[in-house]
């Protein structure tokens, strides 16, 4: 992986809200098909990390690369998804996935038949013509997260995606999740809470600290992939888990 | 028949009967005399002998509700696409919106009448007058309460101003037009005998209401008022029939293909597990 060009790189970003420092100036880099989990204290300015890179909000300092071009405060050039699915209720499943052409050149018939098969590939090809209010709140995720593949962006924002579902279905999704990027090979920056998630998907994992935020630590995590649940009480995994936990929490977790 | 059908067709039936039966009771029970108030047989039985001349004057109430409503819903709606587009035009016209409700419809009749003449024109413009608000007040409410963070999705994944538009908000006010639409349709007949009251010399349901009224025929008043009153139900059907329509997705779990076979709805609520 570190091999590959690296398809975002964030160089020294800030961004302040009303005089208040949102995000202390933050580099990172994200290589091409790498996984990267963001975790934090709430308000450490995860959010707003995302939305630059997402070109929704500008910096007041800083750039934003991804894939070698410049694309600071231009959004338009990665895959968003949110904690909420915000599938548009009046669309089917089919007509969700394929939102990203319909927002920017319209709908082809190419488009629609690509989504199907990305669709049946992952799944959901029993669901094409389900209207959203009639999946449930695991299905929603991976429709929307089928709707982000498709978008055609090959770097993915997941902001908490898993955060609303149970813990079962957070369990199914990992290893879905698992798949679906064996089978993409998308590059994946991951915001979450959760650090089982964290350390179970990624291959890296940067832990930020209290507001106003910058990242304070990078973990490698270096499990074989595919990765199983089995993995996730390894020694590796456990020290890991142990050691963004003290990030967190100070030492009284450690 | 399914349970569905019967909930939708025979409860609104068995309560409109409901209804009938109360009102011949009261009728029988207090022994009211018929140029007081008549049986529902008497006033079915008045708009059955009148019906000649009764059918094509509720053809014309019902032409003057069609074009006012029709009139009506699309300068609400159009409105409604005005203000939500910038702060100056909403804050421009909300308060002229407002204060066209507050105006008595029936003391500006007279004025429209004058202003218009005795055609159909100013039926027409008091039912779209009645009608253009609550369309337009749900319309907006529609914009306002798409999901911020929908639009954002929407520019992050490089939608414009103008697709943005088109695919995310204008199809989110769908649902909010039906409601709007669903109030207006049982106040337009009213906004258009209103103007027939106000304009008609005769020929129309309200100027005959008008005449049996003064004839003291009892039941062909009531016979007349309940010939409106099936205009109003009816066109009201009509916007829930459109609304089921324009709307699948509030009422069925997948979309309605065409072809055989295909149109069957699932109950089926898939689970998580792969």
């Amino acid at each position: 992986m570190a091999a590959s060009a690296p398809m975002l790189v964030v160089d020294g970003i800030s961004r302040a809200f009303d005089g208040l420092p949102a995000l202390a100036p933050t580099s990172m880099t994200v290589a091409a098909g790498e996984f990267v989990s963001l975790v934090g204290p709430s308000g450490c300015g995860k959010s707003t990390l995302f939305n630059v890179i997402s070109g929704l909000v500008a910096p007041d300092a800083g750039r934003v690369e991804i894939a070698g071009r410049d694309v600071t405060g231009r959004p338009g050039s990665v895959g968003y998804m949110l904690q909420k699915d915000l599938l548009a209720p009046w669309r089917t499943v089919l007509g969700n996935i394929v939102l990203g052409a319909a927002l920017t050149r319209g709908v082809t018939a190419d488009d629609r038949a690509a989504a199907a098969e990305l669709a049946a590939r992952h799944g959901l090809g029993d669901y094409l013509d389900h209207y959203p209010h009639a999946l449930s709140g695991g299905m929603r995720q991976r429709v929307a997260l089928m709707r982000t593949l498709a978008s055609g962006r090959n770097l993915l924002l997941l902001d908490e995606p898993f955060g609303a579902l149970d813990a079962q279905t957070r369990l199914g999704m990992h290893t879905w999740l698992q798949e679906v990027r064996a089978a993409t090979g998308s590059t994946v920056l991951f915001v979450t809470h959760d650090v089982d998630e964290a350390v179970f998907l990624s291959d890296r994992v940067l832990v930020m600290g209290p507001r106003p935020g910058a990242i304070v630590e990078e973990l490698a995590i270096d499990l074989p992939r595919p990765r199983t649940l089995e993995m996730s009480t390894s020694e590796a995994a456990v020290a890991a888990k142990r050691r963004i936990l003290s990030l967190l929490h100070g030492e009284a977790a450690a | 028949m399914s349970r569905t059908s019967a909930r939708t067709i025979l409860l609104p039936l068995a309560s409109v009967m409901l209804v009938v039966a109360v009102w011949a009771l009261i009728i029988r029970l207090f022994d009211v005399d018929p140029f007081v108030a008549p049986s529902p047989g008497e006033a079915l039985g008045a708009v059955r002998a009148d019906w000649s001349i009764l059918w094509p004057l509720a053809l014309q109430t019902l032409e003057e509700t069609i074009y006012g409503f029709v009139a009506g819903a699309v300068l609400g709606f159009v409105l409604a696409v005005g203000m939500a587009q910038t702060r100056i035009v909403r804050d421009l016209v909300y308060p002229v919106l407002v204060g066209s409700q507050a105006v008595p419809i029936i003391a500006i009749a007279a004025p429209l009448v004058i202003l218009l003449g005795f055609g159909i024109l100013p039926k027409v413009v008091i039912v779209a007058w009645i009608v253009f608000f609550p369309v337009a007040v749900s319309v907006l409410d529609g914009f306002a309460r798409v999901d911020p963070d929908l639009i954002s999705l929407a520019r992050a994944m490089g939608g414009g101003r103008a697709r943005t538009f088109l695919v995310i908000r204008l199809p989110a006010t769908v649902g909010p037009l039906f409601s709007g639409l669903k109030i207006g349709a049982t106040y337009a007949v009213t906004g258009a005998v209103i103007g027939e009251l106000v304009a008609s010399t005769g020929s129309s349901l309200a100027g005959y209401q008008r005449q049996a009224n003064s004839s003291l025929d009892t039941a062909a008043v009531w016979g007349s008022t309940l010939l409106m009153t099936a205009i109003g139900i009816g066109w009201f059907l009509l916007v829930v029939g459109l609304e089921r329509l324009a709307t699948p997705w509030r009422t069925r779990s997948t979309r309605r293909r065409l072809g055989l076979g295909a149109s069957r709805s699932t109950d089926h609520r898939p689970g998580d597990a792969p």
